[in-house]
């Protein structure tokens, strides 16, 4: 074995010491954005009842509303797009 | 009524509320950058709280409203299939890149200007808070570039065998149609915006509380409101420009006008009598006033232009810049067809049934040929391209004559309130300041009646009539589904408004002056 294959990263040392120090900056970015959405929604005051309608809001647009009321019709009905092509065709042809 | 009238209320009830919190959002969010702005150049507190009372109000708004527009497209998978097929990518597209750049502008940047005050720089604060104003806007372009699109069909092809428009020029969206009506809708917010922040701050002072704060304000709210009202009307304008030469039916509905002439005049105010149709003799107006050659340079910006009315452009009538009397495809021709154009894509389906290439190609170039009268084959009368001519013309002159009187107001705020003295004695003037808010509201859903009702029967113009392009929904569940809608978006309305009342009422007994 060459001490070349000692290495367990193909980078040079001024490369592996680039992509450590691009790692740890990204990892404090993420640890500092975490913490500003972590700190900012547990003093939030008005915006906690605000965070709460939206809750409420996307379940019931999503989970209620979309599910129950609102498939995709030609989704839901056919395959293909070309059995699609062919059904809006008829449609369109003959309309209600 | 039919499935197709329940699906345009439904489709008319969702889009009316979710414009209510649209506008406010285009334009408070530029008021508070403005604001903030303010703040980070002179670092004066008083402006850094008068952005944070803004700021959450806009807060609030944007909470409330957000994703109420997704139920709309919640409805052309459902009950608009047909269209949603055959607009194919030229509306997915605009409205999918809105999509990402809302999600990733709004999750990010709203963030930072709520939560980022003692984590990031002023300066990257102030920017955040620009970009939640630009990123805003970027959102609105997508949307009104695909609703142009629906008023003016260009930069595609349809293709029989996909049963679809396919999109061949990206760029071809960005038309007058789509530029003016972007333009108009968001500087409508400005101007929305700005009347919302004079009524609040004249309640301030009305309550004589935090006078500062509110002076301040309404110099801001003045200000933009009136830069987004003048822009509105320019826009407004060549908006108008733009529909008289590709959407003259929705022009002359405008003005309730059968028959036009040269030197054109407008209706300031008038009754559309009823009993009027296209082919009969009663009067237009069961009473109007007019000004002299008004539509004509609305229309054409030459007072001299001849501006056609619903009997003229059925008949295929116009007049040319140069006086001459000329033909244009009447009403009675575009059925016909628009039946050929159905005819051909028949015979294109029973070609393509036995793998007939040479069969498909004939009807494919004879579906090519007619294919700009397509939806027209739908009609077995005139009538039924001729839209709602009453709603538009009341909600044309609603909109005007809301617009004129906010204009002047503004005017009016403007000059008043560098005297001060008499502005804070003039109670009468922050009453009505006060109580033209809500007003301001329906100025500008009567703008999009004025828009969508306008272009009707089409969902898009000349190619697909509201009628042809509803899928096979029951009643039923379009009845159930409107009335969870009108409960849901009522409660949603009921919190925003009393949640705001609520945060006015408190930031109102803060110290915000200094």
């Amino acid at each position: 074995m060459t001490s070349k294959n000692n290495h367990s990263s193909p980078l040079s040392p001024v490369a592996e010491t680039r992509r450590t120090g691009a790692a740890a900056s990204i990892g404090r970015f993420a640890r500092s954005a975490w913490s500003m959405y972590y700190d900012g929604f547990r003093s939030m005051t008005v915006g906690k009842t605000l965070w709460a309608i939206i809750l409420v809001k996307l379940f019931l647009f999503f989970v209620v509303i979309k599910l129950l009321f609102f498939p995709d019709v030609l989704k839901r009905d056919f395959d293909t797009d070309e059995q699609r092509a062919d059904h809006v065709r008829q449609e369109l042809l003959d309309p209600r | 009524m039919t499935v197709v009238d329940w699906s345009r209320w439904q489709f008319a009830l969702t889009a009316i509320y979710h414009w209510l919190f649209v506008p406010l959002t285009l334009g408070l969010s530029v008021m508070v950058a403005i604001m903030e702005s303010i703040y980070v150049r002179t670092g004066s507190q008083a402006w850094l709280k008068a952005t944070k009372f803004w700021m959450t109000l806009f807060g609030i708004n944007f909470a409330i409203g957000v994703a109420t527009g997704l139920i709309l497209e919640f409805e052309f998978g459902t009950n608009w299939s047909n269209y949603s097929w055959f607009v194919g990518d030229i509306f997915g597209a605009p409205l999918a890149i809105e999509g990402i750049v809302a999600f990733f502008m709004e999750s990010t940047f709203v963030a930072v200007m709520f939560f980022g005050w003692h984590r990031v720089s002023r300066r990257f604060h102030l920017a955040a808070t620009w970009l939640t104003a630009i990123g805003a806007s970027i959102s609105a372009l997508w949307i009104l570039v695909a609703n142009a699109w629906m008023q003016y069909p260009v930069g595609m092809e349809f293709d029989p065998a996909q049963m679809r428009n396919v999109m061949d020029n990206f760029w071809a969206l960005f038309s007058g149609i789509a530029v003016n009506k972007f333009f108009h809708a968001v500087f409508s917010g400005w101007a929305l915006a700005g009347i919302f922040v004079i009524g609040v701050s004249s309640w301030f002072l009305i309550k004589n509380r935090n006078r500062e704060f509110a002076i301040r304000s309404i110099k801001v709210g003045a200000w933009t409101g009136l830069a987004g009202m003048l822009m509105t009307m320019y826009t407004g304008d060549g908006s108008a420009v733009e529909v008289t030469k590709h959407q003259p039916m929705k022009l002359a509905a405008m003005e309730g006008l059968y028959k036009g002439s040269t030197q054109q005049g407008i209706v300031a105010m008038g009754l559309v009598n009823p009993a009027k149709s296209w082919n009969n003799d009663e009067d237009e107006y069961l009473f109007d006033i007019e000004l002299p050659y008004g539509l004509s340079i609305l229309a054409k910006h030459d007072p001299n232009a001849f501006v056609p009315g619903i009997t003229d452009i059925i008949e295929g009538v116009d007049i040319n810049a140069n006086g001459d009397t000329i033909n244009t495809v009447g009403y009675a021709e575009r059925i016909a067809r628009g039946k050929m154009a159905h005819e051909a894509l028949r015979d294109f389906d029973k070609a393509k049934a036995v793998h007939d290439d040479e069969g498909m190609a004939d009807a494919k170039a004879r579906l090519k040929a007619d294919y700009p009268y397509f939806g027209y084959g739908y009609f077995d009368s005139v009538d039924e391209a001729i839209p709602p001519v009453g709603v538009t013309f009341y909600s044309f002159r609603v909109m005007v004559i809301l617009g004129s009187f906010f204009l002047l107001l503004y005017i009016v705020v403007l000059v008043g309130i560098y005297r001060r003295q008499w502005f804070e004695k003039s109670k009468w003037l922050q009453w009505i300041a006060l109580v033209s808010v809500p007003f301001m509201w329906v100025c500008s859903e009567a703008g999009w009646m004025v828009a969508e009702v306008g272009r009707q029967p089409w969902t898009v113009q000349d190619l697909l009539p509201t009628r042809a392009a509803i899928s096979a929904v029951s009643t039923t569940t379009v009845i159930t589904t409107f009335w969870m809608f009108a409960g849901i978006f009522t409660l949603l309305l009921v919190a925003e408004v009393s949640i705001m009342i609520r945060q006015i009422e408190k930031g109102s007994k803060k110290d915000l002056n200094s």
